[in-house]
């Protein structure tokens, strides 16, 4: 073997290639995957097969429609205006400037279609219409009206999305703060689009349920371990500044069907990593990463109860001065596993929401004062 | 396509389990990397071009869904070694159990040895892999492959004999 080690005696073990391969081989022979992970994962698999075939069908009746409709709909504009131009003289009277609400529903699901069937970057136009300016210039419509025109389209979203199929994000510890802290209606604006776009992308209803949004904080950038447990003096040591929000989505019906993650992205910042299952929006110049977290029904219902106890504008909006807030939610497993803090920096408690309680050995909704914390996190990991 | 996930679960599965059980030593951790994988590889199963075997490909994906999930790190330290337990219902004999001893001292070793050897002497010794595919995988160049599997058996020297190396 060309990399054959030497075998010169290491004590009483003579290590070389075969002897690490036959170690590998024997000892690992005994790790098998069970019946029941394989069934389960068939399950799971068969679910991602039927959903994607189920989106695939509805893009292509939607293409379908855009090719029959992209003409009709060309030739009935050319209808309203000639008919326009004929009858009145004047393209830019009041009863021919669309409204906005309409603008926004029509233009951006058109959109999204098209960029969700070439797989390429859309552009969503919502609001204020791009046409605006030169109507201005050219026609006779009074600056009265068209004055109006644009505040309508400003109180609502007058936004310029961008869709972007991207590689993705998994790990919520790499995400960077939200240092463009908006709060208030601002932040609940945003939201909204996000839950707008999000919506038309994947053809769905679903209603942001605001009063149960929550900022969640990141552990310090490469984990906790055992030793920086040790080493720290209390909970506030081991969480970093960045965090993401988590926005939990209600259907028609009123419960909960998803929670999605955000969190400001910038672009330039090649340490973050963007998985396949995340898309970036652009909001207003500023970009999002937007996923959703992990669906097991199990971590849904913890992470739901996580967020009624969590449900106050302090967790939600403690953007500036998160660190010194009495209330915190800590994602210490990758959107899997956290951990509920209260009180004030220093002599914090934590209450864990754990999808698998063995793992710290800590118990769910059990408080913990950050002493026995470490006892029982440290003792679980040494074992 | 069902039939098509199915037979590659079956054929690949217990690769999947076993590199994730020895990168983030946790038999739990290792079954929802098995189950995350296979989702991956079922939505990015059009794109699969066959420029690298299917294995390396599969393997590639549950490499970096371990990575994602070492990087949420109360689960890094999670040290453990007890799913390697050793059953055999023969009676052994003394050279045997000696062979036993010596490959649990150096599967202990590689289990505590870096991640990044970790992985490596798993995908060339147990997978079987040559240097391209651990560089495909990886996403290094051939050339650290080589280096770091060279540091590997160092480190594995040092921590069974004792002696400085490499």
């Amino acid at each position: 073997m060309a990399e054959s080690l030497d075998r010169k005696k290491k004590g009483n073990i003579a290590i070389d290639d075969d002897l690490i391969r036959d170690a590998l081989k024997t000892e690992l022979s005994s790790i098998k995957a069970s019946e029941d992970l394989i069934n389960k994962t068939l399950i799971r698999c068969r679910e991602e097969i039927e959903k994607s075939e189920h989106k695939r069908e509805n893009r292509s009746v939607m293409q379908w429609i855009l090719k029959l409709g992209t003409p009709l709909a060309a030739g009935a504009l050319v209808m309203v205006l000639l008919f326009n131009t004929n009858m009145f003289g004047s393209k830019g009277t009041p009863s021919a400037v669309p409204q906005p609400a309409e603008g926004k529903t029509l233009t951006s699901s058109m959109d999204k279609e098209a960029a969700g069937a070439a797989h390429q970057s859309a552009e969503q136009s919502y609001g204020a219409s791009a046409d605006a300016p030169a109507d201005k210039g050219t026609d006779s419509v009074n600056r009265t009206e068209y004055e109006e025109q644009i505040t309508l389209g400003a109180s609502g979203p007058l936004l310029t999305a961008e869709l972007k199929e991207e590689p993705a994000l998994r790990s919520s510890v790499n995400n960077e703060p939200n240092d463009n802290a908006v709060f208030g209606t601002e932040l609940q604006q945003l939201f909204n689009d996000i839950v707008d776009l999000y919506n038309q992308a994947n053809e769905t209803q679903l209603q942001l349920n605001y009063s149960l949004a929550a900022r969640i904080s990141c552990l310090v950038n490469d984990g906790v371990g055992l030793q920086d447990i040790r080493e720290a003096q209390s909970f506030d040591d081991l969480i970093s500044d960045s965090g993401y929000w988590a926005l939990p989505l209600s259907n028609p019906d009123g419960g909960i069907e998803k929670i999605l993650t955000v969190c400001s992205y910038d672009i330039k910042d090649t340490g973050i990593e963007i998985t396949d299952e995340d898309i970036i929006y652009t909001i207003e110049r500023k970009q999002y990463v937007v996923s959703e977290l992990p669906a097991s029904a199990e971590n849904l219902d913890l992470t739901i109860e996580l967020l009624h106890r969590g449900s106050s504008s302090e967790v939600l909006e403690g953007l500036t001065d998160i660190r010194e807030s009495t209330v915190m939610i800590v994602d210490i497993n990758d959107g899997k596993d956290f951990i509920f803090l209260s009180g004030s920096p220093g002599s914090r408690t934590a209450i864990p929401y754990l999808t698998r309680e063995s793992i710290f050995g800590l118990d769910n909704y059990t408080e913990y004062t950050w002493d026995e914390f470490v006892e029982t996190v440290t003792r679980s990991l040494e074992q | 396509m069902t039939k098509e996930i199915t037979r590659l679960v079956e054929e690949y599965g217990n690769d999947v389990l076993r590199i994730a059980t020895v990168i983030l030593k946790s038999k739990e951790l290792a079954e929802d990397v098995f189950q995350e994988t296979f989702l991956r590889v079922v939505r990015s199963y059009s794109g699969y071009r066959g420029e690298s075997s299917e294995k390396t490909w599969i393997i590639s994906i549950a490499v970096n869904i371990c990575r994602d999930y070492m990087r949420s790190a109360w689960k890094k330290r999670v040290v453990v070694t007890d799913f390697l337990t050793y059953s055999s219902d023969d009676v052994d004999t003394e050279e045997m159990l000696e062979k036993r001893s010596e490959r649990q001292a150096l599967i202990n070793a590689i289990m505590k040895l870096p991640d990044k050897y970790r992985e490596i002497i798993h995908l060339h010794y147990y997978q079987d892999m040559g240097i391209n595919d651990i560089a495909k995988v990886l996403k290094i160049p051939g050339g650290t492959v080589k280096s770091r599997l060279f540091k590997a058996r160092a480190l594995l020297h040092d921590m069974i004999g004792g002696e400085a190396h490499g």
